[in-house]
């Protein structure tokens, strides 16, 4: 031990100041039930009175449900969102995986600025991309139909689909492909082949929730629906100020219920890809 | 003086036992290594040293204190990462000053400390940068600082040198040495280089599979391994089954399938199973007619050429392949050389007796 | 593809520089002018401005409590912030009439209690708590994705030196997460800068938003050119906001 220890002149500096500090987790519960608590409010709400919201509920009625499902035009408004989505979300899927296939697969020089074309309608406000659309579709003569939805709603979709997809590309293994390319397969053998199976948990979960995503979209039915293709999510917007009865509470109640099974039917696909490759290693 | 102690500690993850009943004893100023493949255990023992990771059972003391039960923060230690953990939002000053601020020292007195410790790693003018404005070496030169800064007790150093190139790994270990001689720190280092563990320490605490292997300097490890595990971690070695046949003051002889083994004389008793363990570079090619206690003739398989040395690799008449290795000289047998003698000293082979559980 | 998307904007772009089909700047001027317009753009502004910052505040708490647990538990509480994501902003939007209205929840729940009541919607504390609600999620993927990011070895660094938790948190944590948050807020405003739904059920007559009023120009007034001009105002916000956050994402690396 020679100079440098004792030209530090080091002794002993003191003792560490510090406080406990446990709020995190109380914020964090504060937040969930912020998050979690209006829509769950609602469901004791559904099974109430079926004229005024009473609450806590002193009955126990299916009323609320009875007079949605015995409303024909409720009934009009559910049947026609389902059918814009599964339009929409088979039309986007099959177009958004092939070009989220393109492009994670291709060297192109612009393929960045064309990622962010197709990704823009993701993050740009709703109402531009709905009102672009009335504007065009009044053009061409479409309003107000329901083949003009379908294609509102497949422009707000692919983006989505695009996004979700590709990031399952990235996690394949490119070699297999060029594996399957050296014993001869041809392209479309190996995107039908190759690609796809190995890519059905990601389209799954952009499949549901393409389909969650068009059944409650607000915003682009409202410009361009019309009179006879009203929307579910249209027709209770414009029904909210004049609704007196509570039916909504009912028809928000299911809208949550059908949010979870997506939710939980994404989650299982997702595991079942986890145990896919923990069975493979 | 004692600065840590360890009585009895154990580790399990459910049912994996990481650490094994382990006692060991660092003293004042001295450098240890924790050495080891993966799995072994030593990183284990560095965090429950440090804190991190409380030992399922056993006890902990730094300083005289038992310290099992306080957390990391107040037990007053300083810890070098493989990643070097340097705060990327700090310059190089804020992050050695870290330590005496959480201290409460005063920023006049910060400011001459840490221009002491910067001066001591040769980073006088770099405190103005940012840790990612530096070179992979730089910046480890900055975390050993950080701790030097404080002067903890006891250094933990977990991989220190493993992100750097074979260069600059080599001079860093040269410094780390230096720094450690002229401060006279102590330091609990973890590798899984023997090169380093040798170059670096007082004494190496060999571990494997959670349990310590051996513990001693490293000429102790080297040259008197006293398990097979030990013998082929630090080194090469020629491993062979035998047992002994004669034990007299003077040597012990040994039967085994290549024939008659003298070696040094040991505690083993007669009929004996124990293993015996050669060093390459011990076993010597011999000339015809030539004896030096051990001999054995065989067939060469393969010669390969190393740079600086060569090795033999040759299939005695009635066993495995030994290996031998020889500086690179002229004389070299060409592979294919048909029959060849080689042979050993009786004091070179290493007679390990086998422990049951081993 | 793509034309699906970038032709109806150019036919945004076309209408608001446009009336009958000869180009003129009236479209912006007579916004410009409307007293309106301008009230409803600072509206719109107060309100994105507002509900961001508080979204990012009850975020923040969320992120670093689930960075904090283990996987297993992380994926529990995942779900409890994906579960409000994908629950339709109508039917959230509508549960906030139900519990802050006149004779909502709260205030029945004060009647009860004898205690004073409040005015909570149609206005802007309104439009503020169905807002907040609805970006709080947005807010905490980007700090979350930053916070796991971070080594977890400087923060154990820290603690060998001394460092108690409170100290660790806001030296080391907190500092390296600027630029999650960055990217939180950006993201929620944006987003708010668009909402449609939650002001118009929530809010009242002065809590029209940019979205509100280009509906109201549309369907009530048939101004398209008005419309489409207002779009392309909040298109180019929010083209300018999100290169901020691309640019906010490149330099996340070094942390």
């Amino acid at each position: 031990m020679n100079s440098p220890a004792r030209k530090l002149n080091l002794g002993a500096i003191g003792k560490p100041v510090h406080w406990r500090f446990p709020l995190t987790g109380i914020m964090a519960w504060s937040a969930f039930a912020f998050l979690l608590l209006p829509s769950l409010i609602i469901i004791p709400i559904s099974f109430g009175n079926k004229n005024q919201i009473v609450f806590p509920p002193t009955a126990f009625h299916w009323d609320l449900y009875y007079l949605f499902f015995t409303t024909s035009t409720w009934i009009a408004a559910t049947t026609q969102s389902a059918k814009v989505a599964l339009l929409s979300t088979a039309i986007a899927l099959t177009l958004g995986t092939l070009a989220a296939y393109g492009i994670e697969r291709s060297r192109l020089r612009g393929k960045q600025l064309l990622l962010v074309v197709l990704l823009s309608p993701l993050l740009i406000p709703g109402v531009v991309t709905a009102l672009g659309l009335y504007s065009y579709f009044a053009v061409i003569g479409l309003s107000g139909s329901t083949t003009a939805l379908v294609m509102g709603h497949t422009v707000f979709l692919c983006p989505f689909v695009i996004v979700t997809v590709s990031a399952g590309i990235k996690e394949l293994d490119g070699s297999i492909e060029t594996a399957a390319s050296v014993m001869g397969a041809g392209r479309f053998k190996i995107f039908t082949a190759v690609v796809l199976p190995q890519l059905r948990p990601s389209l799954v979960s952009a499949g549901l929730f393409s389909f969650l995503m068009s059944f409650d979209e607000l915003v682009i039915s409202w410009f361009i629906s019309g009179a006879q293709t009203t929307t579910l999510p249209v027709k209770m917007y414009s029904s909210v100020q004049t609704e007196t009865s509570p039916i909504l509470a009912a028809i928000s109640t299911m809208l949550t219920i059908l949010s979870v099974i997506i939710c939980l039917g994404a989650e299982g696909a997702r595991n079942l890809r986890k145990k896919a490759v923990a069975a493979d290693s | 003086m004692t600065v840590v102690e360890l009585k009895g500690v154990s580790r399990k993850y459910g049912n994996i036992v990481a650490l094994d009943c382990l006692d060991l004893v660092v003293e004042k100023g001295e450098f240890l290594t924790l050495l080891g493949p993966s799995g072994s255990g030593k990183t284990t023992l560095l965090n429950i040293i440090a804190g991190m990771t409380p030992p399922s059972s056993g006890r902990v003391e730094i300083d005289g204190r038992d310290v099992t039960d306080m957390p990391t923060r107040q037990r007053g230690l300083g810890m070098v990462f493989q990643n070097y953990a340097l705060m990327p939002h700090m310059t190089v000053f804020d992050n050695i000053a870290f330590p005496l601020r959480v201290r409460r020292v005063r920023e006049q007195e910060i400011r001459i400390r840490v221009a002491e410790v910067l001066d001591i790693v040769n980073l006088r003018d770099l405190g103005g940068r940012k840790p990612r404005e530096l070179s992979g070496g730089q910046q480890q030169r900055v975390a050993i600082a950080r701790c030097l800064v404080y002067k903890p007790s006891l250094i933990l150093m977990d991989e220190p040198l493993g992100a750097l190139d074979k260069k600059l790994r080599e001079q860093l270990q040269l410094e780390i040495k230096r720094l450690h001689s002229d401060l006279g720190v102590t330091v609990v280092y973890v590798t899984h280089d023997q090169e380093e563990a040798l170059t670096l320490s007082d004494r190496i605490c060999l571990m494997n599979t959670g349990r310590i292997e051996q513990l001693g300097t490293p000429h102790e490890l080297y040259f008197a391994p006293e398990t097979v595990f030990g013998a082929q971690f630090l080194g090469e070695s020629n491993v062979l089954t035998a047992t002994v046949s004669e034990s007299s003051s003077e040597e012990t002889v040994l039967r085994c399938s290549v024939g008659t083994i003298r070696a040094p004389t040991t505690s083993v008793a007669t009929g004996a199973e124990v293993t015996i363990v050669v060093r390459p570079e011990n076993i010597r090619r011999l000339a015809p007619g030539e004896c030096i206690g051990n001999e054995l003739s065989g067939e060469l398989i393969d010669t390969t050429f190393v740079g600086g040395v060569t090795r033999y690799y040759v299939r005695p008449d009635n066993g495995s392949v030994l290996v031998l290795k020889e500086l690179t000289n002229r004389t070299a047998w060409a592979a294919g050389s048909g029959k060849v003698r080689i042979g050993w000293s009786a004091e070179h082979t290493l007679v390990i007796q086998n422990i049951a559980g081993r | 593809m793509s034309l699906g998307f970038i032709v109806p904007l150019g036919f945004i772009f076309f209408r608001s520089f446009t009336i009958d089909g000869v180009f003129t700047l009236e479209g912006f001027r007579s916004l410009l002018t409307s007293p309106l317009f301008v009230r409803v753009f600072w509206t719109t502004l107060e309100i994105s401005l507002i509900a961001s910052i508080v979204a990012l505040a009850v975020g923040y708490p969320v992120a670093l409590h689930i960075s904090r647990q283990s996987e297993r538990v992380r994926s529990l509480y995942l779900i409890m912030v994906l579960l409000p994501f994908w629950t339709s902003i109508l039917v959230k939007s509508y549960a906030f009439t139900v519990i802050l209205g006149d004779a909502g929840l709260i205030n029945t729940a004060l009647r009860a209690l004898r205690l004073p009541q409040f005015e909570m919607i149609f206005n802007r504390f309104g439009v503020l708590a169905a807002s907040t609600n609805f970006l709080v999620p947005f807010a905490v993927f980007p700090i979350l994705a930053n916070l796991l990011a971070q080594d977890p070895n400087l923060g154990k660094a820290a603690e060998v030196m001394g460092a108690g938790p409170l100290r660790i948190f806001w030296r080391i944590t907190f500092p390296l997460s600027g630029s999650g948050v960055l990217a939180g807020f950006i993201l929620t405003f944006v987003l708010s800068l668009g909402l449609f739904a939650t002001p118009a059920l929530l809010g009242g007559r002065h809590d029209m938003m940019m979205a509100n009023l280009i509906d109201f120009y549309t369907r009530d007034t048939l101004n398209w050119n008005a419309a489409s001009a207002i779009a392309v105002i909040l298109l180019f916000t929010s083209a300018v906001l999100l290169l901020l956050l691309n640019r906010v994402r490149g330099t996340e690396k070094f942390a």
